[in-house]
């Protein structure tokens, strides 16, 4: 395995202590397959209430037709508007008493309702290895979340412990005092849970890198503190999760924080509504400054689950130059890959997209644009 | 673009600048200044010296201006470099007819990777002939006045080029450079190490361990494999190709310049090495051709 790097990152960039809630969107875009739905225009819904085969509404409101919009993916979607009446009206209370530990492993997976989440589980296991690090530069959803859900997270780990009987692992990184901090007072109680520290470098949060580094055994069950958090509501609350975590953050804002939001809020409402602006020269990039996509025009998008974070940095003057052969693309590359030929000879290479080769270049080439072909870049 | 990026405190061509600053002060010291007050020259010596690298450096701004070069490397400092390797008493209408030849090349050429300072210095060895090592001398050393000790030749008083000719320079270079991430280490170090231990097996081969002390401290050839031969542009990009390119330059440096004795041999071997390389590559592109040609005959007698 290729040595992994820690990132020179701009440490005054700092996030909010706390959890920041933007939980009250006047409007909610789903996007949605029209022809699975049901509803009338001006119909009342409540929260929860399944609006298509794979979509619930994330809030109370009345339907106000359908609008296209754009989601992270950079692909426009039709989308259900709905106007939230800020009630947060349920259609019963469907909270489950039972113990984690007391359900069968048929109950545990039937109760899984993200199906990507529920195929992990029906795949045979030995070792649960679930990572709770943050790989991008100022994005902290997953610290947030354990230092949120904490409780919860451990009491979903010690059930897949006890229903699936294996050895569960909790890699936090060394560098979040916070995270292990939020833990502390329930260690005795979940003692079963092993935690392993790793040191802070790049893509380690990674399934690939991370096993490779804890020596995980190959039939083993990833998941992320996001997921577990996911599994949780799936289970003990037996519904699916409305909010998400995402992190603004970035040296063009003057408040980086992570905000917890309804799943459809449009993202020129936060910025309206959370956002205050250094300056107005700035770049926008969705899921991170590595790995995540620069975007032009933000007025369309959404946030949809793939969405973790937007990163607001101020234009930067320097300018690219023509390769300088250094190699240096190449030495960092975790998949061995040369991407001086996507630059020079624009073969187009099955990378990670982890960014590194931007990173590093020397010369502020931009390799990712030429191996992704993306205009935006 | 402002996506994350490495802090770069330095930049390499920098590190290069500064090296050559000093190099270039210690050669205004040692072929000027030692020169004027000994009363072996008068103080055009000082003219003299500068015009070869200013007017290379001005030639490249030049060349960078109105061609709208935007490489990672300035043309200045690759004049520069040429001017650093070039023997004092090269007429200054050469030095600009090879410069001009240089530029040439790295416009048509560039892509192709191979080490243009070494082959332009080699050029320049055919254009000046046999008369190449009486180049390097400044009016005191051809006077032959003073008899340097071991010390003094290894803090520079040797024959040389404008401004290479202290070894301990040489090292701090090397020390240098080495800190910085985008300098490629592995070429410097292995034709380093290449060079060092072939001469020392050449020495025991033929019994006399001066053969040994007299060329591993040749300020000229640490310049040339620490500063030429690892050059970005001109260079191998991955790990083994250039531990093996810089192990080939220090076996051949050997065998030019203490075995068939060239002043000039490291840089032969900086082009002989490329020729190898250029070869080498063409053979693969070759192989590589092949093998596809044949993966699409099976995969068309498969279809069939």
């Amino acid at each position: 395995m290729r040595k992994l790097v820690a990132l020179d990152k701009d440490y005054t960039i700092k996030l909010k202590s706390d959890i920041c809630a933007g939980i009250a969107p006047d409007l909610i875009f789903l996007p949605i397959d029209t022809a699975s739905i049901n509803l009338k225009l001006n119909q009342k819904i409540n929260m929860g209430e399944q609006i298509s085969a794979e979509r619930v509404s994330p809030v109370s409101g009345t339907v106000k037709g359908l609008k296209y919009c754009t989601i992270n993916g950079g692909v426009k979607k039709k989308c259900l508007v709905i106007e939230n009446d800020l009630e947060e009206k349920r259609l019963k209370p469907v909270s489950s008493r039972k113990k984690l530990t007391n359900l069968t492993q048929q109950e545990f997976i039937a109760k899984i309702k993200n199906n990507t989440l529920r195929q992990k589980f029906q795949k045979p296991f030995t070792e649960v290895i679930i990572s709770g690090i943050d790989d991008e530069p100022y994005v902290a959803n997953e610290a947030f979340m354990q230092k949120k859900y904490a409780r919860e997270i451990l009491e979903l780990l010690e059930a897949i412990r006890v229903l699936f009987q294996v050895k569960v692992t909790l890699a936090l990184k060394t560098t979040d005092s916070d995270v292990i901090d939020s833990y502390a007072n329930y260690w005795g109680t979940y003692n079963d849970i092993e935690l392993k520290m790793v040191d802070d470098l790049y893509l380690i949060g990674q399934e690939e890198f991370l096993t490779k580094t804890l020596n995980i055994a190959k039939d083993h069950l990833y998941l992320t503190t996001t997921m577990v958090y996911e599994l949780w509501v799936n289970i003990k609350k037996n519904r699916t999760v409305l909010e998400q975590l995402i992190t603004i953050s970035g040296n063009a804002i003057e408040n980086p924080q992570v905000l917890l939001v309804k799943i459809g809020s449009s993202i020129p409402w936060i910025m309206a509504n959370f956002l205050t602006f250094k300056s107005s020269d700035y770049d926008i990039y969705l899921n991170g400054m590595m790995q995540g996509k620069l975007v032009s025009d933000i007025q369309n998008y959404i946030v949809d689950e793939s969405l973790n974070s937007l990163i607001f940095m101020q234009k930067d003057k320097q300018k690219s130059q023509n390769c300088c052969s250094c190699g240096a693309c190449i030495e960092i590359c975790p998949k061995h890959l040369n991407p001086m030929q996507a630059y020079k000879k624009k073969q187009k290479l099955k990378c990670l997209n982890c960014g590194l080769c931007t990173y590093i270049c020397p010369a502020y080439i931009n390799l990712r644009k030429y191996i992704d072909g993306d205009d935006d870049e | 673009m402002s996506r994350l990026h490495k802090k770069i405190w330095l930049k390499l061509p920098i590190r290069y600048y500064i090296i050559m600053i000093f190099g270039l002060l210690f050669g205004l010291y040692k072929n000027g200044l030692l020169l004027v007050m000994n009363g072996y020259s008068d103080k055009t010596v000082f003219i003299h010296l500068l015009l070869m690298p200013l007017s290379g450096f001005i030639m490249g701004l030049l060349y960078d201006k109105v061609g709208h070069q935007n490489n990672y490397y300035p043309s200045s400092l690759y004049l520069l470099l040429l001017a650093m390797i070039m023997p004092l008493n090269l007429n200054i209408f050469i030095y600009l007819g090879l410069s001009c030849l240089f530029l040439v090349f790295l416009f048509f050429t560039s892509r192709w990777s191979y080490n243009l300072i070494a082959f332009v210095k080699v050029l320049s060895l055919v254009l000046v002939g046999s008369q190449s090592i009486s180049l390097y001398y400044n009016a005191l050393e051809t006077s032959g006045a003073f008899n340097y000790n071991f010390l003094d030749t290894l803090i520079g008083f040797q024959p040389s080029a404008i401004y290479t000719s202290s070894f301990i320079l040489g090292i701090f270079a090397l020390i240098f450079l080495l800190f910085d991430y985008y300098y490629k280490k592995e070429i410097a170090l292995s034709s380093l190490v290449s060079y060092l231990l072939t001469l020392l097996i050449l020495a025991l081969v033929k019994g006399n361990i001066l053969i040994f002390i007299s060329n591993a401290f040749n300020s000229l050839i640490w310049f040339t494999l620490t500063l030429i031969g690892p050059l970005n542009s001109f260079s191998p990009v991955y790990r083994r190709t250039k531990i093996i390119y810089g192990g080939l330059i220090g076996i051949l440096t050997v065998l030019f310049s203490s075995y068939l004795n060239y002043y000039d041999g490291a840089f032969l071997a900086i082009v002989f090495s490329d020729i190898c390389r250029l070869i080498l590559t063409f053979f693969a592109f070759l192989m590589s051709k092949q093998t596809k040609n044949k993966k699409i005959r099976l995969e068309k007698k498969e279809i069939d």
